[in-house]
């Protein structure tokens, strides 16, 4: 049987080859099998290509491996890895070492291939510079099949293993190498793409809760996936579990009638992707109730699919607008009446002949209503100032008693006005005031408790309190009721019992008051109730004149 | 197994009953001695193999959740099974004639059925140990001493590790040391398997200060620090397994 094909016998050396080829082969499987157990791991990027090249270096029988990976779609490339265990040998531990900025040679005295480059220009590059320095080296590069047999190769990084001095890596090694190159450069592409990714999250989720609308994200089955931090605090800050539905979420399904509309508007645009949905909608939130919503609904484009809805709260503007609406209404009333009345008494001027006193009579009524317009008008040009901060006072050292002198003394041609009585104590500082600006506040406040107050006399007290003077306007009516008593002082807001009793008033007075004031540095606050209606006012004290102070101590 | 608490170093659960006794009756060729183990005798080995790998499946799992990706109790409890079963099949009704036969069948098996690097390292460890005894009705003492010697080289070639690299050989090679040391100063059979054993616990218990330098624990890199390692653990249990059968004089 010796020489027949098949049937003969294996020499003993030849068995001896067979089984040692059979051998490497093994190992080799074994070093590919442990390289995908840790691709398959994942992992940070640095943390796997360290253990990458440390498994390479070992399985490869080399002493220095490095890993150069392409960053993010440049051609420069990076070093990653090196030295991970150098076949115990401590010394060629300080043999190689990362260079700094070799790109060509290493210079000064370093050993060639002993210095590591940083980076290289290009896979070329790397090439050359490998061959020269005898390590081996191979691109790692990710090849995908772009459809119709077109590949697409794409540099991911490079990697190069240094035998021993004078040797050559075996050639099982080198196969070795050129068997996981693809799986390398697919598995460093997945954790650069993962990085990418996880920045972009972190970016988007920034982006998302830095946002003041409420952002609700849903996917193909309207399953909320993404709340950013307003949509959770527009919903009363309940977190829905995960896996609710939109309506569960919104609530819009709740009840008789879908609050969104006839039809799902997440629906709508899951439907016909390409669509954009604006509408307004109420959100049913535990702690306001329902709230008006503009809500703008999109698609998501991508293979999942998906759409968003971005929630703005319409309140603010919806207060905004009742605002201005009441506003215009209350101040053309306020206009209306007095401009009524002036071209009534023209007219009855104009055509009746009237006895000199009757037309003394209209003449002066007329007047009275000019001045109604004047102040008025007066208001409405403080009260823009005021909005747009440009109000200038003309501050001096201004004794109370004579300022509260000369308003009074202004008021008495007032039709209806009752006594008013002032009360300034001895010793009283004088106080640093624009005296026309305080002058417009207590002419303000003194007409407010005419208009409001009762028939009573209005009295007017001043005293010192700490460094502030504090005026109080007193009148004998309802007073304001507590709930209120911050209220009044906003732009246009009017007490209740005002808009029931005295259907005109812009209620700008006060608000108007307030800003003089707090211009000036002080307060303005209801009292609380004795009896009497009451609205106090503080202002800064001036300092003592340096010779009375000399004298008082 | 219950998990323990603290840093006390993890201590798999003894065998709660010996293995079957092997049949001592089934020997035909020559006259093995009486401390001479048998391929019968490796079958109740590898059944008390199996029995103790299950009984410390999750202690192995948690070991190797800490280090790699959770599974060596998993794989090595099925994979030992399956192989044990696979060669009580094949040699049923039959006689073992060959030992290092038996082994080699045993580490194919192994290679095939254990999952994870664990199959292919002790598979390996296997046929060397195979190898090493081929044609042997049964193992002297010096016969298992070149046996754990020849598994202890072939795993570290296979696995291209070192001492101290925190992996199985850290308590295979020990073991074979001190097996082989035992009997140079004129041990038994015995004396030697609880030498081995008693080298297998050391060498599995230095392994939790290493930095892991093989397998998957190598991207742990200084964390892998204070961890036990898991196959250094089974290796330990294997050491283990052949105690009934060494105390049989």
């Amino acid at each position: 049987m010796a020489g027949g094909f098949g049937t003969s016998a294996l020499t003993e050396s030849e068995l001896r080859q067979t089984f040692e080829e059979a051998q490497r082969q093994a190992d080799t499987v074994f070093a590919q099998y442990q390289l995908s157990q840790l691709l398959a791991l994942g992992g940070q990027l640095p943390l796997m290509a360290g253990s990458v090249i440390g498994e390479l270096v070992r399985a490869s029988d080399a002493v220095v491996g490095a890993i150069w990976l392409a960053a993010s779609g440049e051609v420069e490339l990076r070093i990653v890895a090196t030295e991970p265990e150098l076949g115990g040998q401590a010394d060629d531990a300080t043999r190689w070492r990362r260079g700094e900025a070799v790109r060509d040679a290493a210079g000064g005295e370093d050993v060639p291939g002993h210095v590591i480059p940083a980076g290289f220009a290009s896979a070329a590059v790397a090439e050359a510079w490998v061959r020269r320095n005898g390590w081996h080296g191979v691109s790692l590069d990710e090849r995908r099949d772009m459809g119709e047999g077109a590949l697409d190769a794409r540099i991911v990084g490079f990697i190069a293993l240094r035998p021993a001095d004078g040797a050559r890596l075996p050639a099982d090694r080198i196969r070795l190498l050129g068997l996981v190159r693809h799986e390398l450069a697919i598995a460093f592409r997945a954790a650069q793409l993962r990085e990418q990714l996880a920045g972009e999250q972190a970016l988007l989720a920034a982006i998302l809760d830095g946002a003041s609308e409420g952002i609700v994200a849903v996917d193909e089955r309207r399953r909320v996936v993404r709340l950013n931090r307003a949509a959770t605090a527009l919903l009363g800050g309940r977190i829905p579990p995960a896996g609710s539905t939109c309506e569960a979420v919104l609530r819009c399904g709740d009840g008789e009638a879908l609050r969104c509309g006839p039809r799902c508007r997440f629906e709508e645009v899951l439907t016909s992707p390409s669509g954009i949905v604006e509408t307004e909608m109420h959100l049913v939130t535990d702690a306001a109730g329902e709230i008006p919503i503009a809500a703008s609904f999109s698609a998501m484009a991508g293979r999942e699919g998906g759409a968003v809805v971005v929630l703005r709260d319409l309140r603010p503007e919806h207060a905004a607008e009742e605002l201005r609406a009441s506003f215009l209404a209350a101040v053309s009333h306020e206009l209306r009446t007095p401009l009524a009345l002036i071209s009534g008494y023209v007219d009855s001027l104009l055509d009746l002949g009237l006895d000199p006193a009757a037309q003394r009579r209209s003449v002066e009524r007329i007047g009275h209503a000019a001045a109604r317009l004047q102040s008025l008008v007066d208001e409405l040009l403080d009260l823009t100032q005021l909005e747009h901060a440009s109000l200038a006072l003309h501050r001096s050292r201004v004794d109370v008693a004579g300022l509260l002198g000369s308003v009074i003394g202004g008021l008495g041609e007032w039709p209806g006005m009752p006594p008013v009585s002032v009360h300034v104590p001895a010793g009283l500082p004088d106080v640093s005031v624009d005296p026309v600006r305080i002058g417009h506040v207590l002419v303000s406040l003194v007409d407010n408790a005419r208009r409001y107050g009762g028939p009573g006399a209005i009295a007017i007290r001043a005293r010192r309190q700490r460094s502030t003077v504090v005026i109080t306007v007193e009148d004998d009516g309802p007073g304001i009721p507590p709930d209120e008593r911050v209220l009044v002082f906003d732009r246009l807001y009017r007490g209740r019992a005002a808009r029931d009793a005295h259907p005109g008033g812009t209620g700008l007075g006060l608000h108007v008051c307030r800003r003089l004031v707090e211009a000036h540095g002080g307060r303005i606050w209801v009292d609380p109730d004795h009896g009497r209606s009451a609205i106090s006012f503080s202002v800064p004290a001036a300092r003592r004149r340096p010779a009375h102070t000399s004298g008082a101590v | 197994m219950s998990h323990r608490s603290g840093d006390d170093p993890p201590a798999p659960e003894p065998a709660a009953a010996p293995g079957p006794k092997p049949d001592a009756g089934r020997r035909r060729h020559a006259a093995p001695g009486p401390a001479t183990i048998t391929g019968t005798d490796l079958l109740a080995v590898m059944a008390r193999a199996e029995h103790l790998l299950l009984r410390n499946r999750v202690l192995l799992d948690r070991l190797d959740a800490e280090l790699g990706d959770g599974d060596h109790g998993e794989n090595m409890s099925v994979g030992f099974g399956d192989a044990v079963r696979a060669a009580a099949a094949a040699a049923a009704g039959g006689d073992i004639g060959d030992v290092g036969d038996l082994l080699r069948q045993l580490g194919h098996l192994l290679v095939a059925g254990v999952g994870g690097a664990g199959g292919s390292l002790y598979g390996t460890a296997f046929i060397e140990a195979g190898i090493a005894v081929a044609g042997l009705p049964g193992l002297e003492p010096e016969d298992t001493a070149r046996a754990l010697d020849a598994a202890a080289e072939g795993l570290a070639r296979r696995g291209r590790c070192r001492l101290g690299d925190k992996t199985i050989y850290d308590a295979l090679r020990p073991a074979a040391d001190a097996f082989a040391a035992a009997l140079a100063t004129g041990a038994g059979q015995e004396a030697a398997v609880v030498a081995a054993i008693h080298a297998a616990r050391a060498g599995m218990h230095a392994t939790t200060p290493l930095v892991a330098r093989r397998g998957l624990a190598l991207r742990l890199g200084e964390r892998s620090r204070g961890h036990q390692d898991p196959g250094a653990t089974s290796c330990y249990l294997l050491m283990r397994s052949l105690l009934a059968t060494g105390g049989r004089r």
